[in-house]
């Protein structure tokens, strides 16, 4: 039963890539959501118009992005990979390069359809630049200079908001709000227009150049992935069945207490034979799942050994890792041959 | 379904992936409660200030502590923390690891609400707008400084009738909304700058002792299950035992009596101590349940749990050498053994 529990989660995992784009999709939905419900109000006054604007199509693409990078899992796994020493398995910057550019490129998603959609909508860019309108082409234009420049600013200003705007005698509104919203959503198209033409040149022209390296960094980075969880399962595993036998020979322990109390003195039946646990399949399981780590210190050394100095990626040699060589941990001689996956490319 | 019990189980076993689905729902539960609450400010000089500060601080309290509450990770904490060292030793990284963990996702549901609360901007408005620099606005040239002072006042209501219609009162009102969005989204950015770097960083600073930390409190959060559902299976058989005892013996009683009338007096109080059917609950798997069996030895085995919990040490605790539990002084083990932290 374990097994198919095993094979159940390693399909789950295997489409990492896959589950990694469905959560990428499901931000630019919420990119997009976000912008519908949130109440765009512009201040409409001289000095403020600008730096709101610049701020509403600034600080939201980033606070997405870096919310796409912190709730992917794998920056702490990049992070980690990146500082660890090397150990007995050798760093490949290549494997690291992978995984950023992966990580960056579906984080860039949600606040490239945030710009597009500010842009494309109008509000943004018309509260932005309502006050560099050239007055003297659409509007009054003979009006215009005789108007000092902190007068026409403030006038200006007024234009997106159409229940405060007093300067139709200068220009009307109408006409201001549908030239800037055109140059807005002109620019809008070619933004999206220009990004999507960047992803298909990335995407097509990639293959060209290096793909054996490619592969190499995709599967080791994925490695480095599942490896990851499956020590974080096996930990957990391990904590479980640790905390199980001990409760029970705690229980165990109070057991030989009572029928040592119980005893009156006379002689107790010889520890080898009281109480001794019943070797039934269901405890024999338990200390397996313990592999033979059966106090904090040891669990703590092979923590620390994980970090500072994990297994070289060559099975089949049974490495004596609790042995003497034990305490030393770290600093072994880094054997060159076992760091077969560094790309030579 | 038996997958699908194991999906479940699996879940459950690690508790940090539980304790985010909990804060994932009080968030979500928060974004509803903004969403439907009648937002209703008193539109006078002095008490605008306080509903509108007191709307965004309160609730937010009230669900840090919710968070706080709905967390089984923060009395499991607690316990840590306060229990006495007994034979195993407290490390304060541990404890350390789980209270910011805890605080972490208790923080989560406030902070939606603030930010919510402040991009919406009602609470601003209502809050600030007496305060406001009338300078700024040309409309109010006209006014007494106490009538501008009442207009201020009456500026988050949109239906009273002084300020009905009033361009300026929509001009005073944006510039706090606006406000009040970049106040939003400048803290939502900090946030998320701090969190990123949190994540980035942390790998930099002494990993193996947070690999071990994070283990432990895992483990502790286990431990604290297993025992749980060990004492309520044995109070299962505790309880089974006892009705089994108490229908024989009065089984016993019956026949002792139906005896008492053809011969001689039995004494009825000396009921059979029946043994429990062997196959009906597991027989010998149970059997470390079995010596533990009145109220005194259930109090004695509780108290010690707490007071003095066993060694993290199996291959010392096993071995019953030295006697049971009131012989085992702190075993002189070799330091390295029980060491905490590591000689590497």
């Amino acid at each position: 039963t374990m097994d198919k529990f095993r094979m159940i989660f390693q399909f789950l995992q295997s489409n990492q890539e896959s589950f990694m784009n469905g959560i990428c999709g499901i931000m630019a939905l919420a990119s997009a959501q976000m912008y519908s419900a949130f109440d765009f109000n512009c201040p409409c006054l001289p000095g403020y118009n600008a730096a709101y604007s610049a701020g509403i199509l600034l600080a939201p693409p980033l606070v997405l992005f870096l919310l796409g990078l912190v709730m992917n899992n794998n920056v702490s796994m990049l992070a980690e990979e990146w500082k660890r020493p090397p150990g007995r398995r050798a760093k490949d910057p290549a494997v690291l390069r992978y995984m950023f550019c992966s990580m960056a490129q579906r984080a860039l998603i949600a606040p490239i359809i945030w710009v597009a959609v500010t842009l494309l909508d109008g509000k943004c860019f018309l509260c932005a630049f309502c006050t560099a309108v050239p007055v003297t082409v659409l509007g009054n234009g003979s009006l215009a200079p005789g108007l000092p420049p902190p007068e026409l600013a403030r006038l200006l200003a007024r234009v997106p908001c159409p229940e405060i705007y007093d300067g139709d005698w200068l220009l009307a509104r109408e006409v201001a709000v549908r030239y800037l919203r055109c140059i807005s959503q002109a620019l809008g198209w070619s933004f999206v227009l220009l990004t999507t033409l960047l992803a298909f040149i990335v995407r097509s022209v990639r293959p060209c150049f290096t793909q054996a390296a490619f592969l190499k960094s995709k599967y080791w980075s994925h490695y480095i992935d599942i490896e990851r969880k499956l020590f974080d399962e096996t930990c957990t595993e391990h904590a479980r069945a640790f905390a199980k036998v001990c409760i029970q020979q705690f229980f165990e322990a109070m057991n030989h207490d009572l029928e040592l109390g119980h005893a009156h003195g006379a002689l107790a039946a010889t520890p080898a034979s009281s109480a001794v646990p019943a070797t039934t399949k269901g405890a024999e399981e338990e200390k397996e799942k313990l592999r033979g780590i059966t106090d904090q210190g040891t669990m703590n050394r092979l923590l620390t050994s994980w970090h500072k100095c994990k297994p070289p990626l060559r099975l089949g040699h049974e490495e004596p890792l609790m042995g003497n060589g034990w305490a030393a941990g770290g600093p072994r001689l880094p054997r060159k041959e076992v760091a077969t996956y560094v790309s030579k490319v | 379904m038996d997958k699908f019990r194991m999906l479940f189980q699996h879940f459950q076993s690690s508790s940090e992936s539980v304790m985010n689905g909990v804060c994932l729902l009080l968030a979500a539960v928060t974004v509803k409660l903004y969403s439907s609450f009648d937002f209703n400010c008193p539109c006078l000089a002095r008490y605008n200030a306080l509903y509108g500060l007191g709307l965004l601080l309160t609730p937010p309290l009230a669900l840090f502590l919710c968070g706080l509450l709905a967390n089984r990770q923060s009395v499991v904490m607690v316990e840590e923390w306060r229990r006495p060292s007994g034979q195993r030793r407290k490390d304060p990284g541990v404890i350390r690891y789980m209270c910011s963990s805890v605080l972490q996702r208790a923080l989560a549901a406030p902070l939606v609400w603030i930010l919510l609360a402040l991009l919406d901007g009602k609470c601003f408005v209502c809050a600030f707008s007496s305060n406001v620099d009338p300078e700024k606005f040309l409309d109010f040239a006209n006014m007494t400084p106490s009538q501008v002072q009442l207009f201020l006042a009456k500026v988050p209501c949109k239906e009273d009738e002084l300020v009905r219609d009033s361009p300026a009162r929509k001009a005073v009102s944006r510039y706090l909304r606006c406000l009040s969005q970049a106040i939003g989204w400048s803290i939502t950015l900090v946030l998320i700058i701090v969190a990123f770097l949190a994540r980035c960083l942390r790998p930099c600073f002494d990993q193996t002792v947070f690999l071990q930390h994070r283990y432990w409190s895992n483990y502790v959060d286990l431990e604290q299950k297993l025992f749980d559902e060990t004492c309520c299976e044995h109070a299962r058989d505790f309880a089974h035992r006892c009705v089994l005892h108490f229908f024989a013996s009065m089984q016993s009683e019956m026949r002792a009596r139906g005896l008492r009338r053809d011969a001689a007096s039995r004494d009825p109080k000396t009921p059979e101590v029946p043994e429990p059917p062997e196959g009906l609950d597991g027989g010998r798997e149970k059997a470390h349940l079995r010596a533990v069996c009145s109220q005194e030895q259930v109090d004695h085995l509780l108290s010690t749990w707490y007071s003095s919990k066993p060694p993290l040490d199996l291959m010392a605790s096993s071995g019953l050498w030295g006697g049971g539990l009131s012989h085992r002084a702190p075993m002189v083990a070799p330091s390295t053994r029980l060491s905490q932290h590591t000689d590497v």
